[in-house]
């Protein structure tokens, strides 16, 4: 039990340095990584990309992970293209199933 | 993406910033649209008449989100090949537009439904020798043929065939041998044109580890090889009048045609040096996408125009 408590703090820091990376773009995320790993290497600061975990993991934690305006507007597009694949594939099943019932019932 | 980052960081660094077109270039739309045509000429080249279109229609669609599932899976499989080579390296996958597990994760889930819809909508022998098309491109060609034999086209070319098949199951709920004319057709063009291909982008296959023919067996047996199956072609692709489902009309375009491509072949198996050989293959290659474009579009007139018979 302790052990767990050790690990979910251990992620929950982690994701809270992650946010770091997050800043406004991944060219953003990708200069600190960098400052981060020149900072690790002369012996100051933390220990750069080691920290670096994924968003998914921050999750896992119930840490909230903000996204870049880009981000989010990307999320959006593929969140309505997911929807109207669900609706497409909706509409194509009741057309198969009229289908099939017209052409049963015409014999 | 960043240098010094690992593969799954770099990933993560892309998740939210991937598009929805991203997505739909993983399905290869091209090979897709390619699918798509041959498919419906086995739709329209079955005995009797389409009574139901809309379902047809739909079976369609089916056949050609298989065929794009199957082409997700092989980004996701060659992720790190395609990366390597300029034709290949702008793919979502290795310009980091898609994580590999979600390309993954599409591919099959896409797998899955283009078969189920197609089993409602058509049938299980169609709905099957989809799931059969799409399991031996991702699974037989991209993960065991491709890095293992200079054969890999010649056999993977069987899935790149199959599509014209599945059509006709889908519509008569048969497979006979004119059903297979038509793979065979496809089937035996497929060597002389990624042979001609890799010709002239040897440098690219070799840099990636694919065992293509000219970089395992030289330039001058790839030659030969693709003078050989273009004889094949040529001879197959006037069958269909002999059996019945296609006239004469067609005969004269098909052997015109498989004239003009041999031709091409000759120039590039006489091809001394190696500018003339880029020249040949490049306008073989060329040739090879007319050729079984007008074949096949020659087969769909026929058929639609009532000529045939």
């Amino acid at each position: 039990m302790a052990d767990n408590n050790d690990k979910k703090t251990e992620i929950a820091e982690g994701a809270v340095e992650d946010r770091r990376y997050r800043a406004q773009s991944t060219d953003e995320a990708a200069e600190q990584l960098d400052r981060d790993a020149a900072e690790s290497d002369s012996g100051q600061g933390h220990t750069g990309h080691d920290d670096f975990l994924s968003a998914r993991d921050a999750r896992a934690t119930g840490e909230h992970y903000r996204m870049t305006p880009e981000e989010e507007k990307s999320r959006k597009r593929r969140s309505i293209a997911i929807a109207l694949g669900i609706v497409a594939f909706v509409v194509l099943i009741y057309l198969i199933t009229m289908l099939r019932l017209a052409e049963n019932v015409g014999g | 993406m960043t240098d010094h980052l690992t593969d799954d960081q770099n990933e993560t660094l892309a998740f939210n910033l991937a598009q929805p077109g991203d997505y739909f270039a993983l399905l290869k739309p091209r090979v897709m649209s390619l699918v798509i045509f041959t498919a419906l000429v086995g739709m329209v080249a079955a005995p009797g008449a389409i009574d139901n279109w809309p379902l047809a229609l739909i079976s369609l669609l089916a056949i050609s989100v298989g065929a794009g599932a199957s082409g997700a899976l092989n980004m996701w499989w060659d992720s790190d090949i395609d990366a390597v080579m300029s034709r290949t390296k702008g793919r979502p996958i290795p310009s980091g537009k898609v994580q590999r597990a979600d390309a993954f994760g599409f591919g099959l889930f896409l797998s899955v439904l283009s078969v189920i819809v197609l089993a409602l909508a058509a049938n299980y022998l169609a709905a099957g020798l989809l799931a059969f098309t799409i399991f031996f491109y991702a699974v037989i060609y991209s993960m065991f043929l491709k890095r293992s034999t200079p054969q890999n086209i010649v056999i993977g070319g069987a899935a790149g065939a199959l599509p014209p098949v599945v059509g006709w199951a889908a519509v008569t709920g048969t497979a006979p041998l004119e059903a297979w004319l038509l793979f065979a057709i496809i089937f035996f063009w497929t060597p002389p044109h990624f042979w001609a291909l890799s010709l002239f982008k040897s440098e690219d296959y070799e840099a990636a580890g694919i065992p293509m023919m000219p970089n395992v067996k030289g330039e001058a047996r790839t030659k030969l090889e693709i003078l050989i199956y273009t004889v094949i072609v040529a001879a197959i692709a006037i069958t269909p009048v002999f059996f019945a489902f296609a006239s004469w009309l067609y005969g004269a375009v098909a052997v015109i045609l498989g004239g003009v491509f041999l031709a091409g072949s000759i120039r590039l198996y006489a091809a001394k040096d190696e500018a003339a050989t880029m020249r040949a293959s490049k306008s073989l290659f060329g040739f090879s996408i007319f050729y079984l474009f007008l074949i096949y579009a020659a087969l769909l007139a026929e058929h639609l125009l009532g000529l045939h018979g």
